[in-house]
């Protein structure tokens, strides 16, 4: 069952001390997120994926498209924030600044307890702790006194706490040590066989989005330029964009010297007409400047005219 | 952090019981020192040009008067000065730095725009005419008038700070756990800034008196009374250095660098008890 869907989202940010100029930071957005799964959204900075979790979460607001959670508009669910954030949460890239340094674990913990009016606070504190595989006393404790995964478990535990059906989470890894990394990553895909809650994975990581993922988007200049089936997408890539990115992850089997020249990010503020990609794509041609649209084949969808 | 902490290490910390000793010690100087003396501070006591002696602990002045009567009665109205001044002054600064730095966008511009005229315009100046049309001033009118004055850049500051603070991501937890805006001002962005905020009314109230000093000094102080400016005024135009009367000088000029020093001294000492590293393990 569909649980969230974006729909032709755009996000638009003013420029300039007028405001005269735009950025578009979320181009024709759209996906949907089905029950207990995980969707990657891959991309390199400044594609736009972190915009579109502040979106998701009422961070932001769209500039045009919707964004539907549960069959109702967000922007009209977000009238009520409890009962939205109650089944909507999110864990955040940089858990050194998540966690309010004046204060203690435990009352981190309790305020969400508080603002949803959820019975026997210690309880659940212990089950929740539990849960992310954190001992009981850690609510006596400082940020400071914990280690960045353990943080991260902490920013875990609190956004699994009210029970949500989907949680956002924002490059949950990309701040941690390689070896903790895996930790988080199985704890993200046990939490999601327990309690059947779908995640939605912000990330530039390939490897880590084919090891927990269902389905990844790949993001480039804040469009979606490749969807499919984690394996399918990163077993063999359709999008040149994609291509790039599945030979520049290093792999310590191969030599690196073959990926060459990969061209610099885009100028969000100077697109190219049509394709975002046309300047750094290798098999580039005129007819890209007025392609734009997206390609499904096979169950799978491509923003590019290598595949008409 | 809670109460009892906060208390645990605020008692523990010397530079705070060392700065609460001193500006007790003051306080109830200012306030219990008009009974230790049978004199009145503007009454012509007894033979003028007295160094400190028995009779007259700090000596008198030119006219006879007891200095010792002056001092603390002047004490008491720079230490109000001190905690309204400086308290108006920290309340409006922190509201409007709080809420142009929190909310943003036309409101924010508006704010900063009341605050930045008020900055250029030169205080002193302005509180000088302000002074000059009262026909009457106490006490409370000063604090007023220089509350209302001192107020900008606490206001700046502070919103500089919320800015800052509201970017980080505990922020938009908290704004996804539905947090009301006041709360993530008062509970989350606001504790972070604690120590600031105490700094920035201990400087305030240092501000506010030594404005008030200032403003004794060239003849715009209270119209009835005694301050420590006014004592400073006074001796300087009946020349107390050039006539050798140093104790006309140095009680009043010492005893305002010693409030100012000691509420910076706390100042640190308050710093370390709201940041968790840097108090000494």
């Amino acid at each position: 069952m569909k649980l969230l869907s974006l729909v032709k989202v755009v996000k638009d940010f003013p420029l300039g001390i007028l405001g005269r100029e735009r950025i578009r930071a979320v181009d024709r957005v759209s996906f949907d997120v089905y029950d207990s799964a995980i969707f990657a959204l891959i991309g390199e900075s400044g594609s736009g994926k972190t915009t579109i979790g502040k979106l998701i979460l009422g961070l932001l607001k769209p500039t045009s498209g919707e964004i539907i959670f549960n069959g109702q508009n967000v922007s009209k669910l977000l009238e009520d924030p409890e009962k939205y954030y109650r089944n909507v949460q999110g864990i955040f890239q940089d858990p050194f600044s998540a966690l309010n340094p004046v204060k203690r674990i435990g009352q981190f913990l309790e305020r969400p307890l508080k603002i949803f009016k959820i019975p026997d606070v210690k309880k659940r504190l212990k089950e929740v702790l539990s849960e992310v595989e954190l001992p009981f006393d850690s609510v006596e404790k400082y940020p400071h006194e914990l280690s960045g995964g353990q943080r991260q478990r902490v920013v875990i535990a609190r956004s699994i706490i009210t029970r949500p059906k989907i949680i956002l989470a924002d490059e949950p890894t990309s701040m941690l040590d390689v070896s903790i990394k895996a930790s988080i990553l199985n704890l993200i895909l046990r939490l999601r066989d327990d309690y059947s809650v779908s995640f939605i994975h912000v990330t530039h990581d390939l490897a880590s989005a084919k090891y927990i993922s269902d389905r990844i988007a790949v993001m480039y200049a804040g469009q979606i330029i490749e969807e499919g089936y984690a394996r399918d997408l990163v077993d063999d890539p359709l999008h040149p964009y994609t291509k790039l990115l599945r030979s520049a992850a290093p792999d310590p089997n191969k030599s690196i010297a073959k990926i060459g020249q990969t061209g610099e990010p885009p100028d969000l503020i100077a697109l190219p007409n049509g394709c975002a990609f046309k300047p750094r794509c290798p098999y580039a041609s005129k007819e890209c400047s007025s392609f734009d649209q997206m390609i499904e084949k096979d169950g799978r969808k491509v923003r590019c005219i290598l595949y008409r | 952090m809670n109460l009892k902490e906060f208390v645990y290490f605020f008692l523990r910390n010397k530079k705070i019981i060392t700065a609460l000793c001193i500006l007790g010690l003051l306080a109830l100087v200012s306030i219990f020192g008009p009974f230790l003396t049978s004199y009145d501070p503007l009454e012509f006591a007894s033979a003028p040009y007295q160094p400190p002696n028995r009779q007259h602990w700090l000596g008198t002045n030119t006219f006879g008067q007891d200095l010792f009567t002056q001092t603390v009665y002047g004490l008491r109205s720079s230490l109000l000065v001190g905690l309204f001044g400086g308290g108006l002054a920290t309340i409006i600064g922190l509201i409007i730095g709080f809420l142009a730095g929190y909310r943003g966008g036309w409101f924010d511009e508006i704010l900063m725009m009341l605050t930045n005229i008020l900055m250029v315009i030169p205080t002193l100046a302005l509180l000088i005419i302000i002074a000059a049309y009262l026909p009457y001033r106490g006490v409370l009118i000063q604090s007023v008038i220089i509350g209302l004055t001192a107020w900008p850049w606490t206001a700046r500051a502070v919103r500089a700070q919320t800015l800052s603070l509201k970017t980080r991501e505990f922020v938009d937890l908290a704004r996804i756990t539905a947090t009301r805006s006041s709360k993530i001002i008062f509970q989350e962005i606001m504790p972070n800034m604690m120590s600031y905020v105490f700094m920035v009314f201990i400087l305030q109230f240092g501000g506010a008196i030594l404005a008030a000093t200032g403003l004794d000094f060239i003849g715009l102080g209270p119209t009835r009374g005694i301050s420590l400016g006014i004592m400073l005024q006074q001796a300087t135009l009946w020349n107390a250095i050039q006539l050798g009367m140093w104790w006309w000088v140095v009680t009043p000029g010492a005893l305002i660098t010693l409030v100012v020093a000691t509420l910076y001294i706390m100042n640190t000492g308050l710093d370390e008890v709201f940041n968790p590293r840097l108090r000494e393990m």
